[in-house]
C-alpha cells in the first residue's frame, strides 16, 4: 500500500477504517486481503470485471450458501505442504484433507452457476472417495479396515486376542476369589489383614497372584498373569505394532496421493481466497450502502451524495446527521473556497476516501458515482501526524507539499488543506498562487482548500464556493449562541463559481454564533467596513 | 442406588469429578464411573480440564488422567494426547480450541485402549466442548477436572458433580472429614429465593440490599479488596450482600466484623467461587453468618480413597461411617476397596 499512499494518507482519508471493515472469514480470504493492490491506470478493465463479481455476489442467492461453507473451511496451507514434501499426515490431518475437499464440492456448485472464468474450483473425486472407502458419505475420518485386506485382518485377530484375555483373566479372578473368599477392587487388587494369618499365607503361596503391596495392617495383592497370559498380551502386542505398521503405509499412501494433487488443491485455496475476500467486499457494500462506481480513462470525479463513512458513523453515534455532498471534479486543479467550517476539509478526506476505495476494488459511499484510477493518492491536512512529531503547522506542509509535487509527473490525486494557511497572508498567497500554476499544467489532478481570495482567478482552474451560511430571516446571531447548532445553518453544498475575486466571509458570523463577546465582533465589523 | 442411576434419573448431562487434592482418587473414580456406564449401557463422553498459564513444559509433566476408553465412547483431547494413544479412534471435528498440546479434537473410539485426556482449559470452550460431545451421541459427559480447578463444577458449565476425597488430605482423618464436608457445604448451599435473585440478577455486581429492597452498590474495583466498603454500608436495615467473584478469608473476616452479621446473609454466585480457610468459615457460622447461593451445585457422591501414597491409610469401613456422620444424605463411596 506503502507506494500507494503513505501511512498518513491512509489515516487522514480514514481508509485504514474503512479497510478493516472488509472481513474475509477464512485464513485465505485474510491472506488475499493483506496482499491486496490497488488496481491503477491501465487497468480500467480489470477493475469493472472486478465490480462485476462484487455486483454478481450481492444480487446472487448463493452469497448466503458461500459464507456457509467459507465458515467451515480450515488452512490447510502448512498440512498440504506437508505431504508436498513427502511427510506422512497423521489421521488428524487427514481429516483435515477430507473436510476441505467436502467443502470445495459445495462451493463448486454454488460458483458453477454464477460462471466466472478465474473462480472455479477443481473437482478431485478420486480423492474424497480416497479418504471415504467405505463409502459412509461422512466427514470423519478414520483408518477404515477397507484400506486393506491386511489390517481387516489383523484387527481382527487383535480383537479375538483380547477377548480371550479377557475371558481367561475374568475366570482367574472369579475362581480366585471364590476359593479365598476374596474380592478385586477396579484396579485389580484385593486387600487382606495381616490378622487373617492363613489367608494371607496361602494367598502368597497361590502361583495366580503376586503381592503388590504391604502396611502395617494388610497386604494388597494383585492376580499374576500365568504362562497363557504372558504369550496372549506378547501375541496382542505383537498385534498392536503390526497394525500401527499397516496403518503407516496406509497414511503414507494417501500422503502421496494427496501430493499429487497439489497443484489442483492450491488452485481450490486460491479461489476460496479469492471468492471470500470478493464476498466480504460485497457484504461491506451493501452494508455501508455503496455502490459500484462507473470507471473512466480521462482526468474526473463526479460523485453523486458523497459520504465519508468514518464521520458518518461517529456523528451518527451523537445522534447527528451525515449531510452528503456532490463532487464534479475535471480540471487539474481544483480550488474549494468557502465559509469555516463549512465542511472543506470533510470534502477533501472524503475525495481522498471514495478514490482509494475504488482503487482497491470497493464499492463507494454515494448514490452514484463516475471516476478515473490514479497512480497514487496523497493528502496534506492540518492535523497531520508530522506536527506531532514536532514540526510547526507550516512546516509539515511544506514537507508534505515536497513530497506531493515530486509525484506530480504521475497520474495522481493531491489533496491540500488550506495550502500555506499558517503562514503571512503575503508570501502565504504568493506561495499558493505559484503551486496552482506549476500543477495546472501536470497529468495530475489537485484539490485544494483555500482562504485566499483571487487564487482561483483562472481560466484553467475549477472553482468550487461551498454555499455557505442561510439564516433564516432576522435571526440574531448573538441568540443562537451554540456552535453545535451551526450545521442547522449551513450549506454544505459546493457550487461552482466562474471568476469570483472574493470569497464569502462568514468568519464573523460564527464567531457571533461561537458566543464571542458583542464589542469584539462589532469592532470587527467596523474594521472590515473601513477596509 | 448406582451412580449412573441417580445421574439419568436426574437428566444430569454433564458431570465433573472433582479432587480436594493430588491422588483423592479422581481418575479411579472416574474409571469406576465409566465402568458404572459401561454395564448400564449408557453411551459417554469424556474430556478433562486443561491448565491455564501453563508452558507446555509443565503441562506435560503434570499428570493426566490415563483412562481406558472403550469402543463407542466419546472423546475429547488435545491433539498430542491423541497421537500417543494406541486406541484407535474416528477423527469427528477439529474444534479450533487449542491448548500446549495442541488442538483439542472430538474423537470416537473405535477401538480400544488407554489415552491420555488433556481438554479445554477456559469454562466456554469446556460449555462448548461438552455440548459438542453431546451433539455427537454421548448421553452423560464427564468432565475430570484437574487440580483445584473446583471451577468447572459450577452450575454454569456442568449440571452436576462428583467429588473425590480421601485420605491424602491429611494424616488426621477427622481434618479430611472437615476439610470434605466443608467443601461439599459450599457448593449445596441454600439456594437464594426467586425475588433476591431477580434483584441480584439486575445488578451482577457485589452490592448490598436493604429491607426495602433499595440496592447499594459499593464503589469498589474487585470484592477480594473491597470488604471494608462492604461492612461500612452495612446497617440494622441491611437484609443481604450479595459478592460477585471470589469470596476470600479476608473478604469474609472483614464483613464478618460488622455487628449486624446476625441480621444479614451473604449470597454468592456459587459454591466454587469461595476461597476461605475452614476455621475462619466454621468461626463466623457460629457467629451466626448465614450464607447462600444463587446456583446450588449438585452433588451426586462423595467418593473416598482411603490410602495415601505417603504410605499411611484409613479403615476403610470406619472413613466410609464416619463420612456418612459428617455428610447425611449424601451417597459416599470407596472406590479403591469398594466399600459402598
Amino acid at each position: 500500500m506503502a507506494d500507494f499512499m503513505t501511512e498518513n494518507t491512509v489515516k487522514n482519508i480514514n481508509f485504514d477504517y474503512i479497510f478493516s471493515e472488509v472481513k474475509p472469514i477464512t485464513e485465505y480470504g485474510i491472506k488475499k486481503k493483506q496482499e491486496a493492490v490497488p488496481f491503477r491506470k491501465g487497468q480500467e478493465e480489470d477493475l469493472r470485471k472486478e465490480f462485476n463479481k462484487i455486483r454478481t455476489f450481492i444480487e446472487s442467492d448463493k452469497r448466503r450458501s458461500i459464507i456457509d461453507v467459507l465458515r467451515h473451511t480450515k488452512n490447510i496451507y502448512e498440512t498440504l505442504n506437508r505431504a508436498k514434501n513427502n511427510q506422512v499426515l497423521d489421521e488428524v490431518e487427514l481429516f483435515e484433507i477430507k473436510n476441505f475437499l467436502i467443502q470445495t464440492e459445495k462451493l463448486y456448485k454454488s460458483l458453477r452457476t454464477l460462471s466466472f472464468d478465474d473462480l472455479k474450483i477443481s473437482l478431485i473425486p478420486q480423492l474424497i472417495r480416497l479418504l471415504d472407502p467405505a463409502d459412509e458419505g461422512l466427514n470423519t475420518f478414520y483408518i477404515y479396515d477397507e484400506y486393506s485386506e491386511e489390517l481387516k485382518t489383523i484387527r481382527s485377530e487383535k480383537k479375538q486376542t483380547e477377548k480371550t484375555a479377557a475371558l481367561l483373566k475374568k475366570e482367574i479372578k472369579e475362581e480366585v476369589e471364590k476359593k479365598y473368599d476374596i474380592r478385586f477392587n477396579l484396579k485389580g487388587e484385593a486387600t487382606v489383614s495381616k490378622s487373617e494369618n492363613e489367608k494371607t499365607s496361602a494367598l502368597s503361596k497361590d502361583d495366580n497372584l503376586r503381592i503388590s503391596g504391604e502396611n502395617y495392617l494388610s497386604i494388597i495383592f494383585k492376580i499374576k498373569n500365568n504362562n497363557q497370559m504372558d504369550l496372549l498380551e506378547k501375541h496382542l502386542e505383537d498385534l498392536k505394532n503390526q497394525e500401527e505398521e499397516e496403518e503407516f503405509r496406509i497414511r503414507q499412501n494417501i500422503s502421496q496421493e494427496i501430493k499429487g494433487y497439489y497443484d489442483l488443491i492450491m488452485n481450490n485455496i486460491r479461489v476460496i481466497g479469492e471468492t471470500d475476500y470478493l464476498i466480504a467486499k460485497a457484504n461491506y457494500a451493501q452494508k455501508s450502502h455503496s455502490v459500484e462506481p462507473e470507471i473512466v480513462s480521462e482526468l474526473s470525479i463526479e460523485v453523486k451524495s458523497g459520504k465519508n463513512l468514518k464521520l458518518e458513523k461517529s456523528l451518527k453515534e451523537k445522534h447527528r446527521e451525515y449531510i452528503p455532498v456532490d463532487l464534479n471534479l475535471r480540471k487539474n486543479v481544483i480550488c474549494i473556497t468557502g465559509a469555516n467550517m463549512g465542511g472543506k476539509t470533510v470534502s477533501l478526506r472524503m475525495t481522498g476516501q471514495i478514490a482509494a476505495m475504488a482503487s482497491y476494488g470497493m464499492f463507494v459511499p454515494c448514490e452514484s458515482a463516475r471516476l478515473c484510477l490514479f497512480d497514487h493518492i496523497f493528502i496534506s491536512v492540518g492535523d497531520d501526524q508530522s506536527i506531532e512529531k514536532g514540526l510547526s503547522t507550516f512546516g509539515a506542509e511544506i514537507v508534505n507539499l515536497k513530497e506531493a509535487i515530486d509525484y506530480s509527473d504521475t497520474r495522481c490525486l493531491i489533496l491540500i488543506d488550506e495550502l500555506a494557511g499558517g503562514t503571512n497572508p503575503k508570501e502565504g498567497y504568493a506561495i499558493t498562487k505559484a503551486v496552482v500554476s506549476y500543477l495546472k499544467k501536470k497529468g495530475c489532478m489537485t484539490v485544494l482548500t483555500t482562504h485566499y481570495d483571487n487564487v482561483a482567478n483562472d481560466e484553467a482552474v475549477q472553482n468550487l464556493q461551498v454555499a455557505g451560511m442561510t439564516l433564516p430571516d432576522g435571526a440574531d446571531l448573538f441568540k443562537i449562541n451554540d456552535i453545535d447548532q451551526l450545521s442547522r445553518y449551513m450549506d454544505y453544498r459546493l457550487i461552482e463559481v466562474k471568476y469570483k475575486d472574493d470569497i464569502p466571509k462568514d468568519a464573523i458570523k460564527i464567531a457571533k454564533i461561537a458566543g464571542i463577546r458583542e464589542e469584539i465582533i462589532l469592532e470587527a465589523e467596523k474594521i472590515m467596513e473601513e477596509q | 442406588m448406582r451412580i449412573i442411576e441417580t445421574i439419568l434419573q436426574n437428566n444430569y448431562h454433564t458431570v465433573s469429578i472433582v479432587g480436594l487434592a493430588k491422588n483423592a482418587g479422581k481418575t479411579v473414580a472416574l474409571n469406576y464411573l465409566i465402568e458404572e456406564a459401561e454395564s448400564a449401557g449408557v453411551n459417554i463422553g469424556i474430556t478433562s480440564t486443561g491448565r491455564d498459564g501453563e508452558n507446555k513444559d509443565l503441562v506435560t509433566e503434570t499428570h493426566k488422567p490415563s483412562i481406558y476408553v472403550a469402543e463407542g465412547m466419546y472423546v475429547a483431547t488435545a491433539k498430542e494426547m491423541l497421537m500417543l494413544s494406541r486406541a484407535k479412534v474416528e477423527i469427528l471435528e477439529t474444534t479450533g480450541i487449542y491448548t500446549p498440546l495442541g488442538e483439542v479434537i472430538i474423537v470416537r473410539v473405535r477401538q480400544s485402549g488407554n489415552m491420555q485426556i488433556a481438554g479445554p482449559v477456559s469454562g466456554s470452550d469446556m460449555k462448548y466442548v461438552a455440548g459438542r460431545l453431546r451433539h455427537y451421541g454421548a448421553e452423560v459427559v464427564f468432565i475430570d477436572g484437574a487440580i483445584d480447578r473446583k471451577a468447572v463444577s459450577s452450575p454454569a458449565i456442568t449440571d452436576a458433580c462428583l467429588i473425590a476425597t480421601g485420605a491424602v488430605l491429611s494424616r488426621d482423618m477427622k481434618k479430611v472429614l472437615e476439610k470434605t464436608a466443608h467443601s461439599v457445604e459450599c457448593l449445596t448451599l441454600k439456594e437464594t429465593d426467586e425475588k433476591l435473585k431477580k434483584i441480584i440478577k439486575g445488578q451482577n455486581k457485589t452490592c448490598v440490599i436493604q429491607n426495602t429492597g433499595k440496592v447499594v452498590v459499593p464503589d469498589i474495583v474487585t470484592s477480594i479488596t473491597g470488604g471494608k466498603k462492604i461492612n461500612e454500608l452495612i446497617d440494622e436495615n441491611t437484609d443481604s450482600v450479595f459478592i460477585k467473584g471470589a469470596v476470600t478469608t479476608s473478604l469474609l473476616k472483614e464483613i464478618g466484623e460488622s455487628k449486624f452479621l446476625r441480621g444479614i446473609k451473604i449470597i454468592i454466585e456459587d459454591g466454587t467461587k469461595i476461597f476461605t480457610d475452614v476455621n475462619v468459615w466454621n468461626e463466623l457460622r457460629k457467629k451466626g453468618l448465614r450464607v447462600e447461593t444463587l446456583n446450588a451445585v449438585n452433588v451426586i457422591a462423595v467418593t473416598l480413597n482411603p490410602v495415601a501414597p505417603a504410605g499411611y491409610f484409613f479403615d476403610s469401613q470406619v472413613f466410609a461411617e464416619e463420612m456418612e456422620k459428617y455428610l447425611p444424605g449424601v451417597k459416599i463411596v470407596d472406590v479403591v476397596s469398594e466399600v459402598h
